[in-house]
């Protein structure tokens, strides 16, 4: 699958949904979500010979989700997700099925995440919860690291 | 693990959201930022399960060109891998050469296409090793990377360490120093007898004998100078000591028996000549010389150290010296003179062109080369050679044979099952293994 065709097509649903979320809001807040999705574009094209694009297209789509999740957390959750689809477009990340697979993983952490967000008040309390599961997945990956480096490298550590 | 830059930056973004959400209590804020985390540690999850992927399918193969190898000697390395790809991932494979070698030629790294099929790898390059004793190759250094992470695994597992590289030490082939220490050296003694030569002159002190006075001198300087003359001068003999070859069995009660004959003969040596000289054989390998040494403790530490059975990098198998066949030649040529009957004839010219071919053909083997050049070192009078006689010993004459040139008295020491056997200027000694 050509990798442009691939994230221009996210971008193009991106766009759309915006639009349509900024629509049919019908208040001020889409605005910024509108102008942050012009800049998306102009940076999608400016970029594309650049190295490090996707650190470029991160920069500007948070803000661009920040904005959509002002306006609504699941057109958030949207733009999130067309996003992750921009950047693995543009890694060329989207080969296989298992890379579809893979990416609809990461869908489905966010809608959970989203879900977190939605169902609470504060933010102290989702923030703390996903620092926590960040945290033990993080700790258990080294534990599982330290056992595989014994196990290869007689008790060195991977550096 | 490290995170590439560009890594860096996201989770630079994802903590900046994150403390944002935190700061102004915006959910909007911490749902971008907890998204974009979420993405990094997922990547990271994937990054390692491909890493463990490609490492645990990391099998090698690595054959040195020569095993054992003498120190200083480049030998060639090929090492054959057998991995599994993976997308995405960018897997670099180097081997890791022994600590105590240099790399001389090609490159101990190869890189394995990103796709998840099994690859054949080779590494062929060329080391030296410096130092001797058993030298073990560490292991294999993997370094992974992606577009997000990058990492450094050391893989030391008992198959990746294999072979162990066994150096020997060098023989001392070098020629005698040229910083003149050898030149300077006064090799002469003094005697209280009157000889052909004046040893030194010293000033007159009571009790000398008046006949030594040298005039002359004594008349130009107006004080009586004293005549010491030079003593026929002694050297210590050599002790050779002949290893056995640690691939082949010999009599541990023998090499006993040899061990202590050569260390009391050290000791001796230096008790009666103040140093003494020995040179360590191994078959047609020289090991070690130790060269002139005094002190009788570090002599029998060295000699603790020297004195083991040995890997042999050289064999010989009834190596005749060319001088022995120019003889032998020689002696065809005499019988050729002498006989009339063609049938004999015959028989000696078909001896006398095999004798030639052999002369052609073969050369004087390095051994000979390297003992000449360490003798050459050595002032001497008389060797001692000690020897088990296990195996082939036609080496022996390729030490026996540069003594006898240079007139020294060689002795020959068997030590077998039937007793020690001293064997002077013969070295055409058959221990009784040898024999069978």
């Amino acid at each position: 699958m050509n990798r442009n065709i691939l994230h221009y097509g996210f971008f193009t649903i991106l766009a759309a949904g915006v639009i349509f979320q900024a629509v049919a809001s019908g208040t001020q807040q889409g605005f910024p979500a509108v102008l942050l999705l012009f800049i998306l574009a102009v940076v999608l094209v400016t970029t594309r010979t650049w190295p490090d694009r996707a650190l470029f297209i991160v920069c500007i789509g948070e803000p661009l989700i920040v904005a959509c999740s002002m306006m609504n957390l699941w057109a958030g959750l949207f733009s999130s997700c067309m996003l992750t689809g921009i950047l693995y477009g543009t890694l060329a990340f989207l080969k296989s099925l298992t890379d579809l697979a893979i990416a609809g993983s990461f869908f489905f952490v966010f809608i959970i995440i989203t879900i977190a967000i939605q169902v609470s008040n504060h933010v102290l309390l989702p923030l703390v919860a996903i620092s926590v599961v960040a945290g033990l997945i993080l700790l258990i990956q080294s534990i599982r690291n330290y056992q595989f480096a014994r196990q290869y490298t007689s008790g060195a550590t991977i550096i | 693990m490290r995170l590439r830059r560009c890594t860096q930056g996201l989770c630079l973004i994802s903590f900046i959201f994150l403390s944002c959400s935190l700061v102004l209590d915006s959910m909007a804020f911490l749902l971008a930022g907890s998204t974009l985390g979420s993405l990094i540690i997922g990547q990271y999850l994937l990054f390692d399960h491909r890493l463990r992927q490609v490492v645990s399918s990391i099998t090698v193969e690595r054959v040195p060109a020569r095993n054992p190898v003498r120190k200083g000697t480049a030998t060639g390395v090929v090492t054959r891998l057998k991995a599994r790809g993976s997308p995405r991932l960018q897997v670099t494979i180097s081997d890791c050469i022994p600590h105590n070698t240099n790399l001389v030629t090609g490159i101990p790294s190869v890189s394995m296409e990103e796709n998840s099929s099994s690859q054949n790898l080779r590494m062929s390059y060329r080391i030296l090793p410096v130092v001797h004793g058993p030298q073990q190759f560490p292991g294999l250094s993997v370094r992974v990377r992606d577009t997000f992470f990058e990492t450094t695994f050391h893989l030391a597992r008992d198959q990746d360490c294999q072979p162990i590289l066994s150096v020997l030490p060098t023989g001392i082939f070098a020629a005698p120093s040229s910083d003149g220490t050898d030149a300077l050296k006064d090799t002469r003694r003094s005697s209280i007898w009157s000889g052909i030569d004046v040893h030194s002159l010293r000033e007159y002190s009571e009790g000398d004998d008046l006949r030594h006075a040298d005039w002359k001198i004594s008349a130009k300087y107006d004080k009586i100078f004293i005549r010491k003359y030079v003593a026929p001068m002694s050297h210590p003999p050599l002790i050779i000591a002949d290893l056995p070859w640690s691939g082949a069995p010999f009599s541990k009660k023998e090499f006993g028996q040899m061990i202590t004959e050569v260390t009391s003969m050290a000791k001796q040596t230096i008790q009666t000549f103040q140093y003494v000289s020995i040179l360590i054989i191994s078959g047609p390998n020289v090991l070690h010389l130790i060269r002139e040494e005094r002190n009788v403790a570090r002599c029998i530490g060295e000699l603790r150290e020297w004195l083991n059975p040995q890997e042999r990098t050289v064999h010989f198998y009834r190596m005749p010296d060319r001088s022995d066949i120019r003889a032998l030649e020689r002696g065809c040529e005499f019988a050729l003179m002498e006989t009339t009957d063609p049938q004999t004839q015959n028989f000696f010219e078909s001896l006398q062109d095999r004798y030639n071919r052999i002369l052609l053909y073969q050369r004087n083997p390095a051994f000979s080369a390297q003992i000449a050049r360490t003798l050459s070192q050595i002032q001497m009078s008389d060797a001692i050679l000690y020897t088990l006689g296990y195996g082939d010993s036609s080496h022996v004459r390729h030490v026996v044979r540069p003594l006898k040139s240079r007139r020294v008295r060689v002795v020959v020491k068997t030590i077998g099952s039937m007793g020690t056997n001293d064997s002077p200027d013969d070295p055409n000694v058959q221990s009784p293994g040898a024999a069978a």
